[in-house]
């Protein structure tokens, strides 16, 4: 049968660059294709922070300009600015970073990559859905980045509502930039529920014979519970803003004040789904840093079934105390002691994920590997943004801090210091893994502490803006105002140059780096099912089976 | 997958399914004999949980929202997504329908598969012609193939890659011994 046995070598990876990342339907491919396009677009997203930055950088306005947009200074300050510009900004980069960049790049990036390895399973249970959520997830950021362009209010290009699309502004915002807004959010969503059933199903029906629910690896379970929060909010966020569309096109009065609507209504929809959706920012951030910390403490994690539950708890909490976000539309005094209240509850289960931490910590033999110092970096500004946050969660506090610099301050510690620092974790903890290469040491530590003194110098001066009572989301500020608004600039320009520092270790590290054959690279102490493939896992093959023993090694 | 070469005597219960190449005809149990199918973690009951589940967290912000009569786009997208997970469920648990059941005698390999439509196909060779094919890099990763009979066959693509290595282990032993006296 010498025919037969020449026709079985016929089959062999024979596609091309096209066939594979278009056309994918591997869980690891997708996981890649998102981690890339959310660093791309977060680039574009922190690229207009660096130019707001550059706007606050001093009182009046020198960059954004009626007469013409400046990208260095003039000799003297603009004629007439031009706010519109500065709205459009704000609100690109909240739209951004809020469904474009952060969870694709830990739901969708890390998520689809690593979850499916983790609990053993074959591939996502539905492959082919997964890609068309990838590509939605395109479709939706190009709608976004098509509105920025697009005919909008004030006769200018895009719109400026912010990224919660508040009603009345959002209904009457001219233009079809505001619209394309809404499809934008609708496309991702959609792709996000998608994601979401997927990832339910595979986490549910498709785990390794043996592996119970208490057995799955903690950032699985984050995934899991992720994917839940996104199945229970996004469908009424998709209501809120359909209603919103017919507001603005066919004449409806749901949301607009002037034909008897209500915006507040707007509001309770938005923070329905707007607080769970910070907690599915935050949730894969809580998987990624138990196993970094783990690993590099050399202890099994501590408290494995209570750091499940109080991920489990965070999420069920964060569907009751949406209203913390307004405090000042007009409620009655029982609701607000109520939302008080139970917002100041969350700080429990987040109390015990921290102490566990802490306690994983605790007389393990510590290492300073880069994915540690970003867990460390994680640990302590989360904590930081945490405490804000119980302050912001006083209704009566919050009649002076609501909408200053105090708020912007609270929530980019918790979310660009919190989560941004678990997706940097989880880069510098997988790159070996997903690309089978190593970053130097060296350049992996000089981005953290980089990025780590520039985003404190940037956000943390920011408390003492709102302290003072700056407002957010304003283009002009009065000289009062301006010293700690330039060294939070400093700030925002080291971060930034810390951020293209990473693009450049990407680079040399991903072209050029150490290969790295070893399967568990950084010690057995990294000891979930993806440690046991080889580096990259697609190229190589194994030896043994996934046992019990294998996931098992270090019982929980 | 699941080794099932110690229940040899019910061999002749699987003999429909071998019948393409007289194995159901054989009186003796084959030396080897192994069932594959997709495995599936959680059961109907625990699909009904959770979308019950999700139907009750759905509930709490569209219930007040009924009362106020400006539930209808909401009802309309819970609807779609718990409709969809539904849905997902039901077609994971179909695809799960899979068996494919190996057997080896000394002188024929016999393949049989039960797609998820009830579909039955069969497969079969002489041990001494079969020869495996493992591609590592697929796709699939650790794609499997069986050669020596009339046509090319997959075995396991359901399976993970590293299953997919066992399988190619056990079945390579069991060809290898296929001949020899038990």
């Amino acid at each position: 049968m010498a025919d037969a046995a020449a026709h079985g070598d016929e089959h062999y990876d024979t596609r091309g660059f096209f066939t594979r990342w278009f056309m994918s339907t591997n869980h690891k491919d997708i996981g890649i294709l998102y981690l890339f396009t959310a660093a791309i677009l977060g680039f574009v997203s922190v690229a207009f922070t660096v130019y707001m930055r550059m706007e606050l950088m001093d009182p009046g306005v020198q960059y954004m300009c009626a007469e013409g947009t400046r990208l260095i200074a003039g000799a003297a300050d603009c004629i007439d600015p031009n706010p519109h510009l500065w709205n459009v900004l704000i609100t690109g980069h909240g739209l951004l970073m809020m469904f474009f960049v952060v969870i694709p790049a830990l739901f969708g990036g890390f998520g689809n990559y690593f979850m499916p390895l983790m609990i053993g399973a074959p591939d996502m249970a539905f492959p082919r859905l997964n890609n068309l959520s990838y590509w939605m997830f395109v479709a939706g950021s190009a709608l976004a980045v098509a509105s920025l362009l697009a005919p909008g209010g004030n006769g200018q290009l895009g719109a400026g509502v912010g990224w919660v699309l508040y009603a009345p502004l959002s209904t009457s915002e001219g233009g079809f930039s505001m619209d394309l807004v809404i499809f934008a959010v609708h496309v991702s969503g959609a792709s996000s529920i998608l994601g979401a059933i997927n990832m339910i199903t595979t986490f549910l029906n498709m785990r390794a014979p043996g592996m119970t629910l208490h057995k799955t690896p903690l950032f699985a379970w984050s995934i899991f519970i992720t994917a839940f929060m996104i199945l229970l909010s996004l469908p009424v966020l998709a209501g809120g803003i359909t209603m919103l569309l017919t507001d603005r096109n066919f004449g409806t009065c749901f949301f607009q004040a002037s034909c008897g609507g209500d915006p507040i209504l707007y509001q309770h929809i938005l923070w329905f789904f707007g607080h769970p959706e910070v907690y599915m920012i935050i949730v894969p951030g809580f998987g990624i840093i138990s196993h970094v910390i783990a690993t590099f403490s050399k202890k099994p994690i501590f408290g494995y079934l209570p750091m499940v539950y109080a991920m489990v708890s965070i999420a069920v909490l964060g569907f009751v105390v949406w209203a913390h976000h307004m405090y000042t539309v007009g409620m009655s005094l029982t609701q607000q002691s109520y939302f008080m209240l139970a917002t100041m509850v969350i700080a429990v289960p987040t109390g015990v994920k921290i102490f566990s931490w802490i306690a994983t910590m605790w007389g393990g033999s510590i290492e300073f590997k880069t994915p540690m110092l970003w867990a460390f970096g994680f640990l302590f500004l989360f904590t930081v943004g945490g405490v804000t946050g119980i302050v912001l969660a006083q209704a009566g506090v919050d009649r002076a801090f609501h909408d200053t610099y105090y708020v912007v301050a609270h929530f980019h510690y918790v979310m660009s210091l919190g989560a941004v620092f678990c997706i940097f974790a989880g880069i510098y903890y997988w790159i070996g893994k997903m690309s089978g290469r190593q970053y130097p040491e060296w350049a992996g530590k000089l981005h953290f502490w980089t990025m780590f003194i520039g985003a404190n110098v940037t956000f943390f001066p920011q408390h003492f803006l709102g302290l003072q009572g700056m407002p957010r989301r304003i283009i002009e500020y009065p000289a009062e105002y301006a010293y700690w608004n330039q060294i939070s600039s400093y700030g925002a320009f080291l971060t930034f140059a810390s951020f293209l520092f990473f693009i450049g270790v990407m680079v040399y590290t991903l072209g050029w780096g150490k290969k790295v054959t070893e399967p568990a690279y950084w010690g057995e102490y990294a000891d979930t099912l993806e440690w046991t493939l080889s580096n990259p896992p697609a190229e190589h093959t194994f030896d043994i089976l996934p046992t019990p023993e294998m996931w098992d090694k270090h019982s929980h | 997958m699941d080794d099932r070469s110690s229940d040899n005597q019910r061999a002749g219960a699987n003999a429909s399914a071998l019948c393409h190449c007289n194995a159901y005809s054989r009186g003796d149990a084959p030396s080897f004999q192994l069932t594959l199918w997709p495995h599936r973690s959680l059961g109907r009951k625990g699909q009904g949980r959770v979308l019950w589940l999700v139907a009750a967290g759905l509930a709490v912000p569209i219930l007040p929202m009924l009362l106020r009569g400006v539930a209808l786009f909401m009802l309309v997208f819970a609807g779609i997504a718990i409709g969809a997970l539904a849905f997902a469920f039901r077609r994971n648990m179909r695809d799960g329908y899979l068996r494919e059941d190996i057997a080896i005698w000394p002188d024929l390999m016999a393949v049989s598969r039960q797609d998820p439509d009830g579909h039955l196909r069969h497969w079969c060779a002489h041990p001494r012609d079969v020869r495996l094919h493992l591609d590592a890099n697929g796709p699939p990763e650790n794609y499997l193939t069986l050669t020596g009979g009339q046509r090319r066959i997959e075995l396991g693509a359901f399976l993970t890659p590293e299953e997919r290595l066992a399988l190619r282990d056990n079945l390579d032993e069991a060809l290898r011994f296929s001949g020899l006296p038990r």
